[in-house]
């Protein structure tokens, strides 16, 4: 299915497909390809759920020129196979203490907040996109048994570092802020830090694996 | 080589031409709210005229100086901003140095430095101890002096900056402060702004024409990509409505004040991506135009998104005021950029250094303010 294109402003262009699970991935897809060889005017792109965004320079490109060479580049895009980002493993403590709201999701799901935790830490996640924050990561892939609402009055400050889900995805909060999710847990990891060469840990189409710790491994890390 | 902050005034932050180039991280560009305030500021603050003045010599140059350009052309790749004349480096100051944003209210500031030379641009009320100093010129301060900067008045927006610039933590080639993920400083009262010179150079001090259109009452948009999730009659009030500038302002996003925008049917999207200047309008009806802070993707409606050519229009948006969305196509956008650029390239001409020995200025004394008006030009856009 083409993708449609639109507009945004002068200096942007959205470029979304239709609802599937190759969205994302042509998204990722044409984002990695446009910053290895970007085309004259490109100033920078943002992968999305099932659409990107392009931001280009009106003085040098116009959106016409612009669609004809993202056609030309998506045809060539959809026989070639995404390269997969890299892993990571990423330790999260489980505990009450800090999956504030593990025990009452386990309780509405008629399970254990052990064995909420043994699925959430049993998948094998992609990075869909970064958005929201810096370095907050949409992570796809969640265990069907484990999708949830969001809460109706989102929290006025979510600990950095939570680990929470909603809907089909999953993330990490790189920084304290407002959320709606449910927290079922809490890594030691920085997920965004000014004082690394790559301030965001995950990039997108990163692959994410969570392994289970305990509160003393937490305090100790 | 500081100044220490009394008071922090309403909203005040350090501030580049921002971070561009970092969407996909989830970084914001964030940045001067008014690219044009922060841009002329600069220009003034810098001890020489702009190379392409005719007539202009290169003035004696201190050396620390050089270096400091150097320094800050560093990052002279970043990407385009719509804004960005950025020349090769000035004595000083180049057009993204950076430079104090003041919103609503400016801050209240002694001078720790042996001198320094300032430069304000916007309307904003200013003393140095207790006498009145005027905006859109640059001054000399001296050790020991208090700098209070008042109300905002035209454009809620203005900016101090110093010659040499200030200091600041330099992340993703931007000194720009973004606090929400602890980037730069946050001013309290006791905090010392850094600034990368001890003295105030020794060449002219410089004033540019008043700007006589700095505020406009209506910005030019570009439909958005779920224009049509609004029903028929909100479609059409978005554009014929006056929008309120609600006290929801900051340098993230504004809330509109209006008629409520009944959506068709739903009012959410998967989320996606954002730019500066995208009115968003969530499940309340409520339009949010996003500024310098923005969130980078959205699940709420794109209706429609502010031109480059109109974004420091955005930016001088006062709480209080109204305004109303005027669509253009993209072509006409084009055009726009291209007359904004020229307009203001002719205030960046009107900067001309103070006549005469300005005996008051380097003595640290007030000028008479009536010498800014008193230019007249016939340059102006």
């Amino acid at each position: 299915m083409p993708p449609r294109f639109h507009l945004i402003g002068d200096a942007a262009l959205n470029i979304e497909w239709p609802q599937g699970p190759q969205a994302n991935a042509l998204a990722r897809g044409l984002h990695a390809s446009l910053m290895a060889d970007p085309p004259i005017g490109y100033q920078e792109s943002l992968p999305a759920l099932q659409s990107l965004l392009l931001r280009f320079d009106p003085l040098t490109t116009d959106p016409q020129q612009l669609e004809l060479a993202l056609t030309k580049r998506l045809q060539g895009l959809a026989s070639t196979v995404l390269k997969p980002g890299r892993l990571w493993r990423i330790p999260v403590c489980y505990d009450p203490k800090f999956g504030l709201d593990i025990e009452a999701l386990a309780a509405a799901k008629k399970m254990t907040p052990e064995r909420l935790a043994e699925l959430h830490a049993a998948k094998t996640y992609t990075a869909l996109f970064l958005g929201f924050l810096p370095g907050f990561a949409y992570l796809g892939g969640l265990d069907e048994a484990l999708t949830a609402p969001r809460h109706d009055m989102p929290r006025t400050k979510v600990p950095s570092g939570s680990v929470a889900l909603a809907g089909e995805l999953t993330a990490i909060y790189p920084l304290e802020s407002p959320g709606g999710w449910q927290i079922i847990g809490r890594t030691p990891v920085k997920m965004f830090d000014v004082a690394r060469p790559e301030h965001s840990l995950l990039a997108p189409g990163d692959e994410i694996q969570f392994f289970p710790i305990t509160l003393a491994a937490f305090a100790s890390s | 080589m500081t100044l220490l902050v009394r008071q922090p005034g309403l909203m005040t932050s350090l501030q580049d031409l921002g971070r561009l180039g970092h969407l996909a991280q989830g970084v914001p560009p964030s940045g001067a709210l008014d690219c044009e305030g922060l841009m002329l500021a600069n220009a003034l603050a810098q001890d020489r005229l702009t190379p392409s003045h005719p007539g202009d010599t290169e003035l004696n140059v201190n050396p620390s100086l050089k270096q400091i350009s150097r320094a800050d052309s560093r990052h002279q790749s970043k990407p385009f901003n719509g804004f960005d004349f950025r020349r090769p480096a000035l004595a000083g100051n180049s057009q993204d140095t950076v430079a104090l944003e003041m919103i609503g209210h400016g801050p209240t500031l002694e001078v720790e430095a042996n001198s320094l030379r300032i430069a304000l641009v916007g309307f904003v009320q200013a003393s140095l101890d207790g006498k009145p100093l005027a905006s859109w010129r640059s001054h000399l301060l001296r050790k020991g002096q208090l700098l209070k900067l008042g109300p905002v008045e035209q454009g809620h927006v203005a900016y101090l900056a110093v010659a040499g610039g200030f200091d600041g933590p330099l992340v993703l080639g931007s000194r720009s402060t973004y606090l929400r993920a602890g980037v730069g400083l946050k001013l309290e009262p006791g905090k010392k702004l850094a600034t990368h010179l001890g003295d105030a150079p020794s060449g002219p001090l410089l004033q540019m024409a008043v700007p006589s259109n700095w505020i406009c009452p209506s910005l030019r948009v570009v439909e958005g990509p779920e224009i049509g999730m609004l029903g028929k009659a909100a479609r059409d009030d978005f554009f014929k409505a006056k929008w309120r500038i609600s006290d929801q302002a900051d340098r993230m996003g504004i809330r509109l004040d209006g008629p409520r925008l009944a959506h068709s049917q739903k009012s959410e999207i998967a989320p996606s991506g954002l730019v500066r200047g995208c009115i968003q309008v969530p499940g309340d009806g409520r339009p949010i135009l996003l500024l310098a802070d923005h969130q980078t993707t959205g699940g709420y409606p794109r209706v429609a998104c502010v031109i480059t050519a109109d974004l420091p229009l955005a930016g001088r948006l006062a709480p209080g005021s109204e305004i109303c969305f005027e669509c253009v196509t993209w072509a006409e956008a084009k055009t726009a950029l291209a007359d904004r650029k020229a307009a203001f390239q002719a205030l960046l001409s009107s900067i001309r250094p103070i006549p005469g020995l300005d005996l008051d200025a380097l003595s640290g004394v007030n000028l008479v303010s009536g010498a800014v008006d008193a230019l007249a030009l016939d340059d102006m856009p």
